[in-house]
Parts: C-alpha cells; sequence; structure tokens
C-alpha cells in the first residue's frame, strides 16, 4: 500500500513537472496567438457589417456612438463559451451580431455555433433584441443554442465596450 | 532483429486499425482531410512513443493493482503536452481539431500497448513497437484521410499550409472541381470508407494468416 501510495506521489510530481515546464515556454506564444486570432475575428465581424475600421492612432478619441464591441461569455454544455458581440444602435434599437472566439461544445453536434465550421450563426446578424427571442433552437444541442441566445441578451445588457480593440 | 519484429508487426501483420480494430473513435471523427490525419497521427505518435518508453522504463516501479491510473496519468501528461504545443505552433489546426487530440487519452490503442506490451518488455523493445504502432496508426487514418478528402471534397491537401506552419502557402490541389460524393466528408460518410478500407485491408493481409492457419 505504501509503496502504492509513494509511487503515484512521484508519478503525479513528475508530471506536473514536465507539464509546468511546457507551460512555461509555450504560455506567451499562445496568448499571442490567441490574441492575434481575436483581433483577425474583430476585423472580419466589422468588415463583414461595412463598419470602417478606425485607425489606431485616433483611438483616444474614437466616436462610438452607433456601434460598439463587447466580449461576452456564458457557460454552454460543457465549459465556458466565449463570444465577440458587434452591437449596432439603429432606429429601430440596438442591433446585435455574435461571433463564438472559443467554446467546448461537442464536437459533430454543439460546434455549429462557430462561423468558420457553420453559417449558422451568421443568419442572425444584425438582428434586434426580439429577434435573438425567437430565434430557432437546433434540436440535439438545445443547450447550445440557447447559450447562444443568452449571449446575445447579455451583450446587450451589459456594459461598456471598446469602439475597436485592433493595433 | 528481435527490436526489428517489435516494429514491423504492428504495421501490417498487427496494425492497430485495420487488425485490432482500436482507436476507431478519433480515427472517424479526424480523417475528413488528410491535414487533419497527418496532425491526429503525428500527436499520436508523440504521445504514443513517450508514453510506452516511460511506461517501459517505470514498469519495475509502478504496483500492479494501481498500474491503469499510472499510465492514464502518464498518457494524459503526454497529451497535454502535445496539446501545448500544438496550440503555440500550429493555432489554426489546434482551432479545427483539439477536442480530438484532447481524446487522445482515451485512445485505446494506446492503453493497449501500455497494458500490453510496455509494462512486461524492454525500454528499446517498447520504443520500436510505439514507432511501429505510430506508423500503423497513421497509415491507417492518412489512408482514410485521402479516399474521404478526395470523393468528399474533391481536393489534396487542403489546409497542409496551417500544419506546416506558413498560412499563406497552399499546397491545395484541386482534383474535381465539385465533389463526387460529398457524404465521405461527414460523419456517415466515415463509417462506409472506414468498413470498405477495413474490408480491403482484411482481402489482401489475412488471406496469409488463414493459409497459415490451415
Amino acid at each position: 500500500m505504501i509503496k502504492a501510495i509513494t509511487s503515484v506521489f512521484f508519478l503525479a510530481l513528475g508530471a506536473s513537472v514536465l507539464l509546468s515546464t511546457t507551460y512555461h515556454y509555450t504560455h506567451s506564444k499562445i496568448t499571442e496567438n490567441k490574441s492575434l486570432h481575436q483581433n483577425q475575428m474583430l476585423r472580419k465581424l466589422l468588415t463583414d457589417h461595412e463598419i470602417e475600421i478606425p485607425k489606431a492612432t485616433t483611438s483616444t478619441n474614437l466616436d462610438c456612438s452607433d456601434w460598439i464591441v463587447r466580449k461576452v461569455s456564458l457557460p454552454g454544455y460543457s465549459g465556458e463559451i466565449e463570444s465577440l458581440a458587434l452591437i449596432q444602435f439603429r432606429e429601430d434599437g440596438a442591433a446585435v451580431s455574435l461571433r463564438i472566439i472559443d467554446h467546448q461544445e461537442t464536437p459533430g453536434i454543439g460546434d455549429f455555433i462557430d462561423h468558420r465550421k457553420n453559417p449558422w450563426i451568421k443568419k442572425s446578424d444584425s438582428q434586434l433584441k426580439q429577434e435573438w427571442a425567437t430565434l430557432d433552437l437546433v434540436s440535439g444541442a438545445t443547450i447550445t443554442s440557447k447559450a447562444v441566445q443568452k449571449l446575445a441578451a447579455k451583450s446587450l445588457a451589459s456594459n461598456g465596450g471598446q469602439c475597436v480593440l485592433l493595433d | 532483429m528481435f527490436y526489428w519484429t517489435n516494429l514491423t508487426q504492428n504495421i501490417v501483420r498487427k496494425n492497430p486499425v485495420w487488425i485490432q480494430l482500436l482507436g476507431l473513435c478519433p480515427l472517424l471523427a479526424v480523417s475528413s482531410t488528410i491535414a487533419n490525419a497527418l496532425a491526429l497521427a503525428g500527436a499520436s505518435a508523440f504521445v504514443l512513443i513517450f508514453s510506452n518508453t516511460l511506461i517501459s522504463t517505470l514498469r519495475s516501479y509502478i504496483p500492479d493493482f494501481v498500474r491503469l491510473p499510472c499510465f492514464v496519468l502518464i498518457i494524459s501528461t503526454f497529451t497535454t503536452i502535445a496539446v501545448l504545443i500544438l496550440e503555440a505552433f500550429a493555432f489554426e489546426l489546434y482551432l479545427q481539431i483539439a477536442l480530438f487530440i484532447q481524446i487522445i487519452v482515451t485512445n485505446c490503442a494506446i492503453l493497449e500497448r501500455a497494458e500490453s506490451f510496455a509494462s512486461k518488455n524492454s525500454i528499446g523493445s517498447s520504443f520500436f513497437d510505439a514507432v511501429g504502432t505510430s506508423i500503423g496508426f497513421s497509415m491507417a487514418i492518412i489512408a482514410l484521410g485521402l479516399v474521404r478528402e478526395i470523393l468528399g471534397n474533391g481536393t489534396l491537401f487542403a489546409n497542409l499550409n496551417l500544419l506546416l506552419g506558413d498560412p499563406r502557402a497552399s499546397y491545395t490541389i484541386i482534383l474535381f472541381d465539385s465533389p463526387p460524393i460529398s457524404l465521405a466528408s461527414l460523419p456517415p460518410g466515415a463509417f462506409l470508407v472506414a468498413g470498405l478500407l477495413l474490408a480491403f485491408a482484411k482481402a489482401c493481409f489475412h488471406h496469409e494468416e488463414q493459409i497459415k492457419q490451415m
């Protein structure tokens, strides 16, 4: 028994040393990749909506009167779903467009929310709050599609946001 | 010559996929293109070779009744390392197949090699056994990826640039303008193509075995 405990203990210790070393050397590169990816996605989201991307040099006094970008996240079926929400203020109300940055939904069942795999989420682009509320849920992925619906609602309810995150 | 047998027996005669029918879950899920298949084959080979060698090194220190938790711990450590490396150096590809790389932990082909070979044999033969199994698994998944990509997308080597690290280069060869059988790239098509390939492999390699048995 003692032998079993000590051997599992030392094995776990060795494994954690190995993992933390790898984490140490890959961490900065991973963060860099993630922010690059997010910027690319934001740029695409803005050009999809024919919004001119403001130059970084003028970022101190940007005019945010007709659109804003917010980062929202919510728990989905498994783990957090992170998304970028573009909110456009129009005469008839605030319209929301969503893009999923990161998720852990079941591959093949819940990953239709990723716009690179399925155009599903693009169909709801620039929809108003009441239109999001009547979104068609996908059978077999009720929790996932409801989470997307809630993301839209949450993005409208939250404060803050940025005109632009680009460098 | 002993190592040579370890290396070659898992490539064809005891191929983990075609003959032993192990590791079918990632095989079917990720073989839609050659680029995905290569990435999974590489990650599996990395995990398999390191875990097999380490398990064989530690085999006399691991008590028998906690061996399975220990094997799973070692395999999952190397899988996490593979995920981190992929996330740092092939991020676009990681976004596509991240979840499938993570489930290498539960790939029974790897646990089976640990349990039935590495825990009983020397470091050298375990290493070559893992290399052989990796080659066998890669052959199977790349064959499946090849057939499915040609039939399902009508292309060859699409997205391979994501794997090789140069985002602008393109290695795509377009064979057909519209996919001949687009079902092949969907999950049901994976089962159909895999079944046909299994039958083909059986017809080719089992013939010899049956003659020996008779």
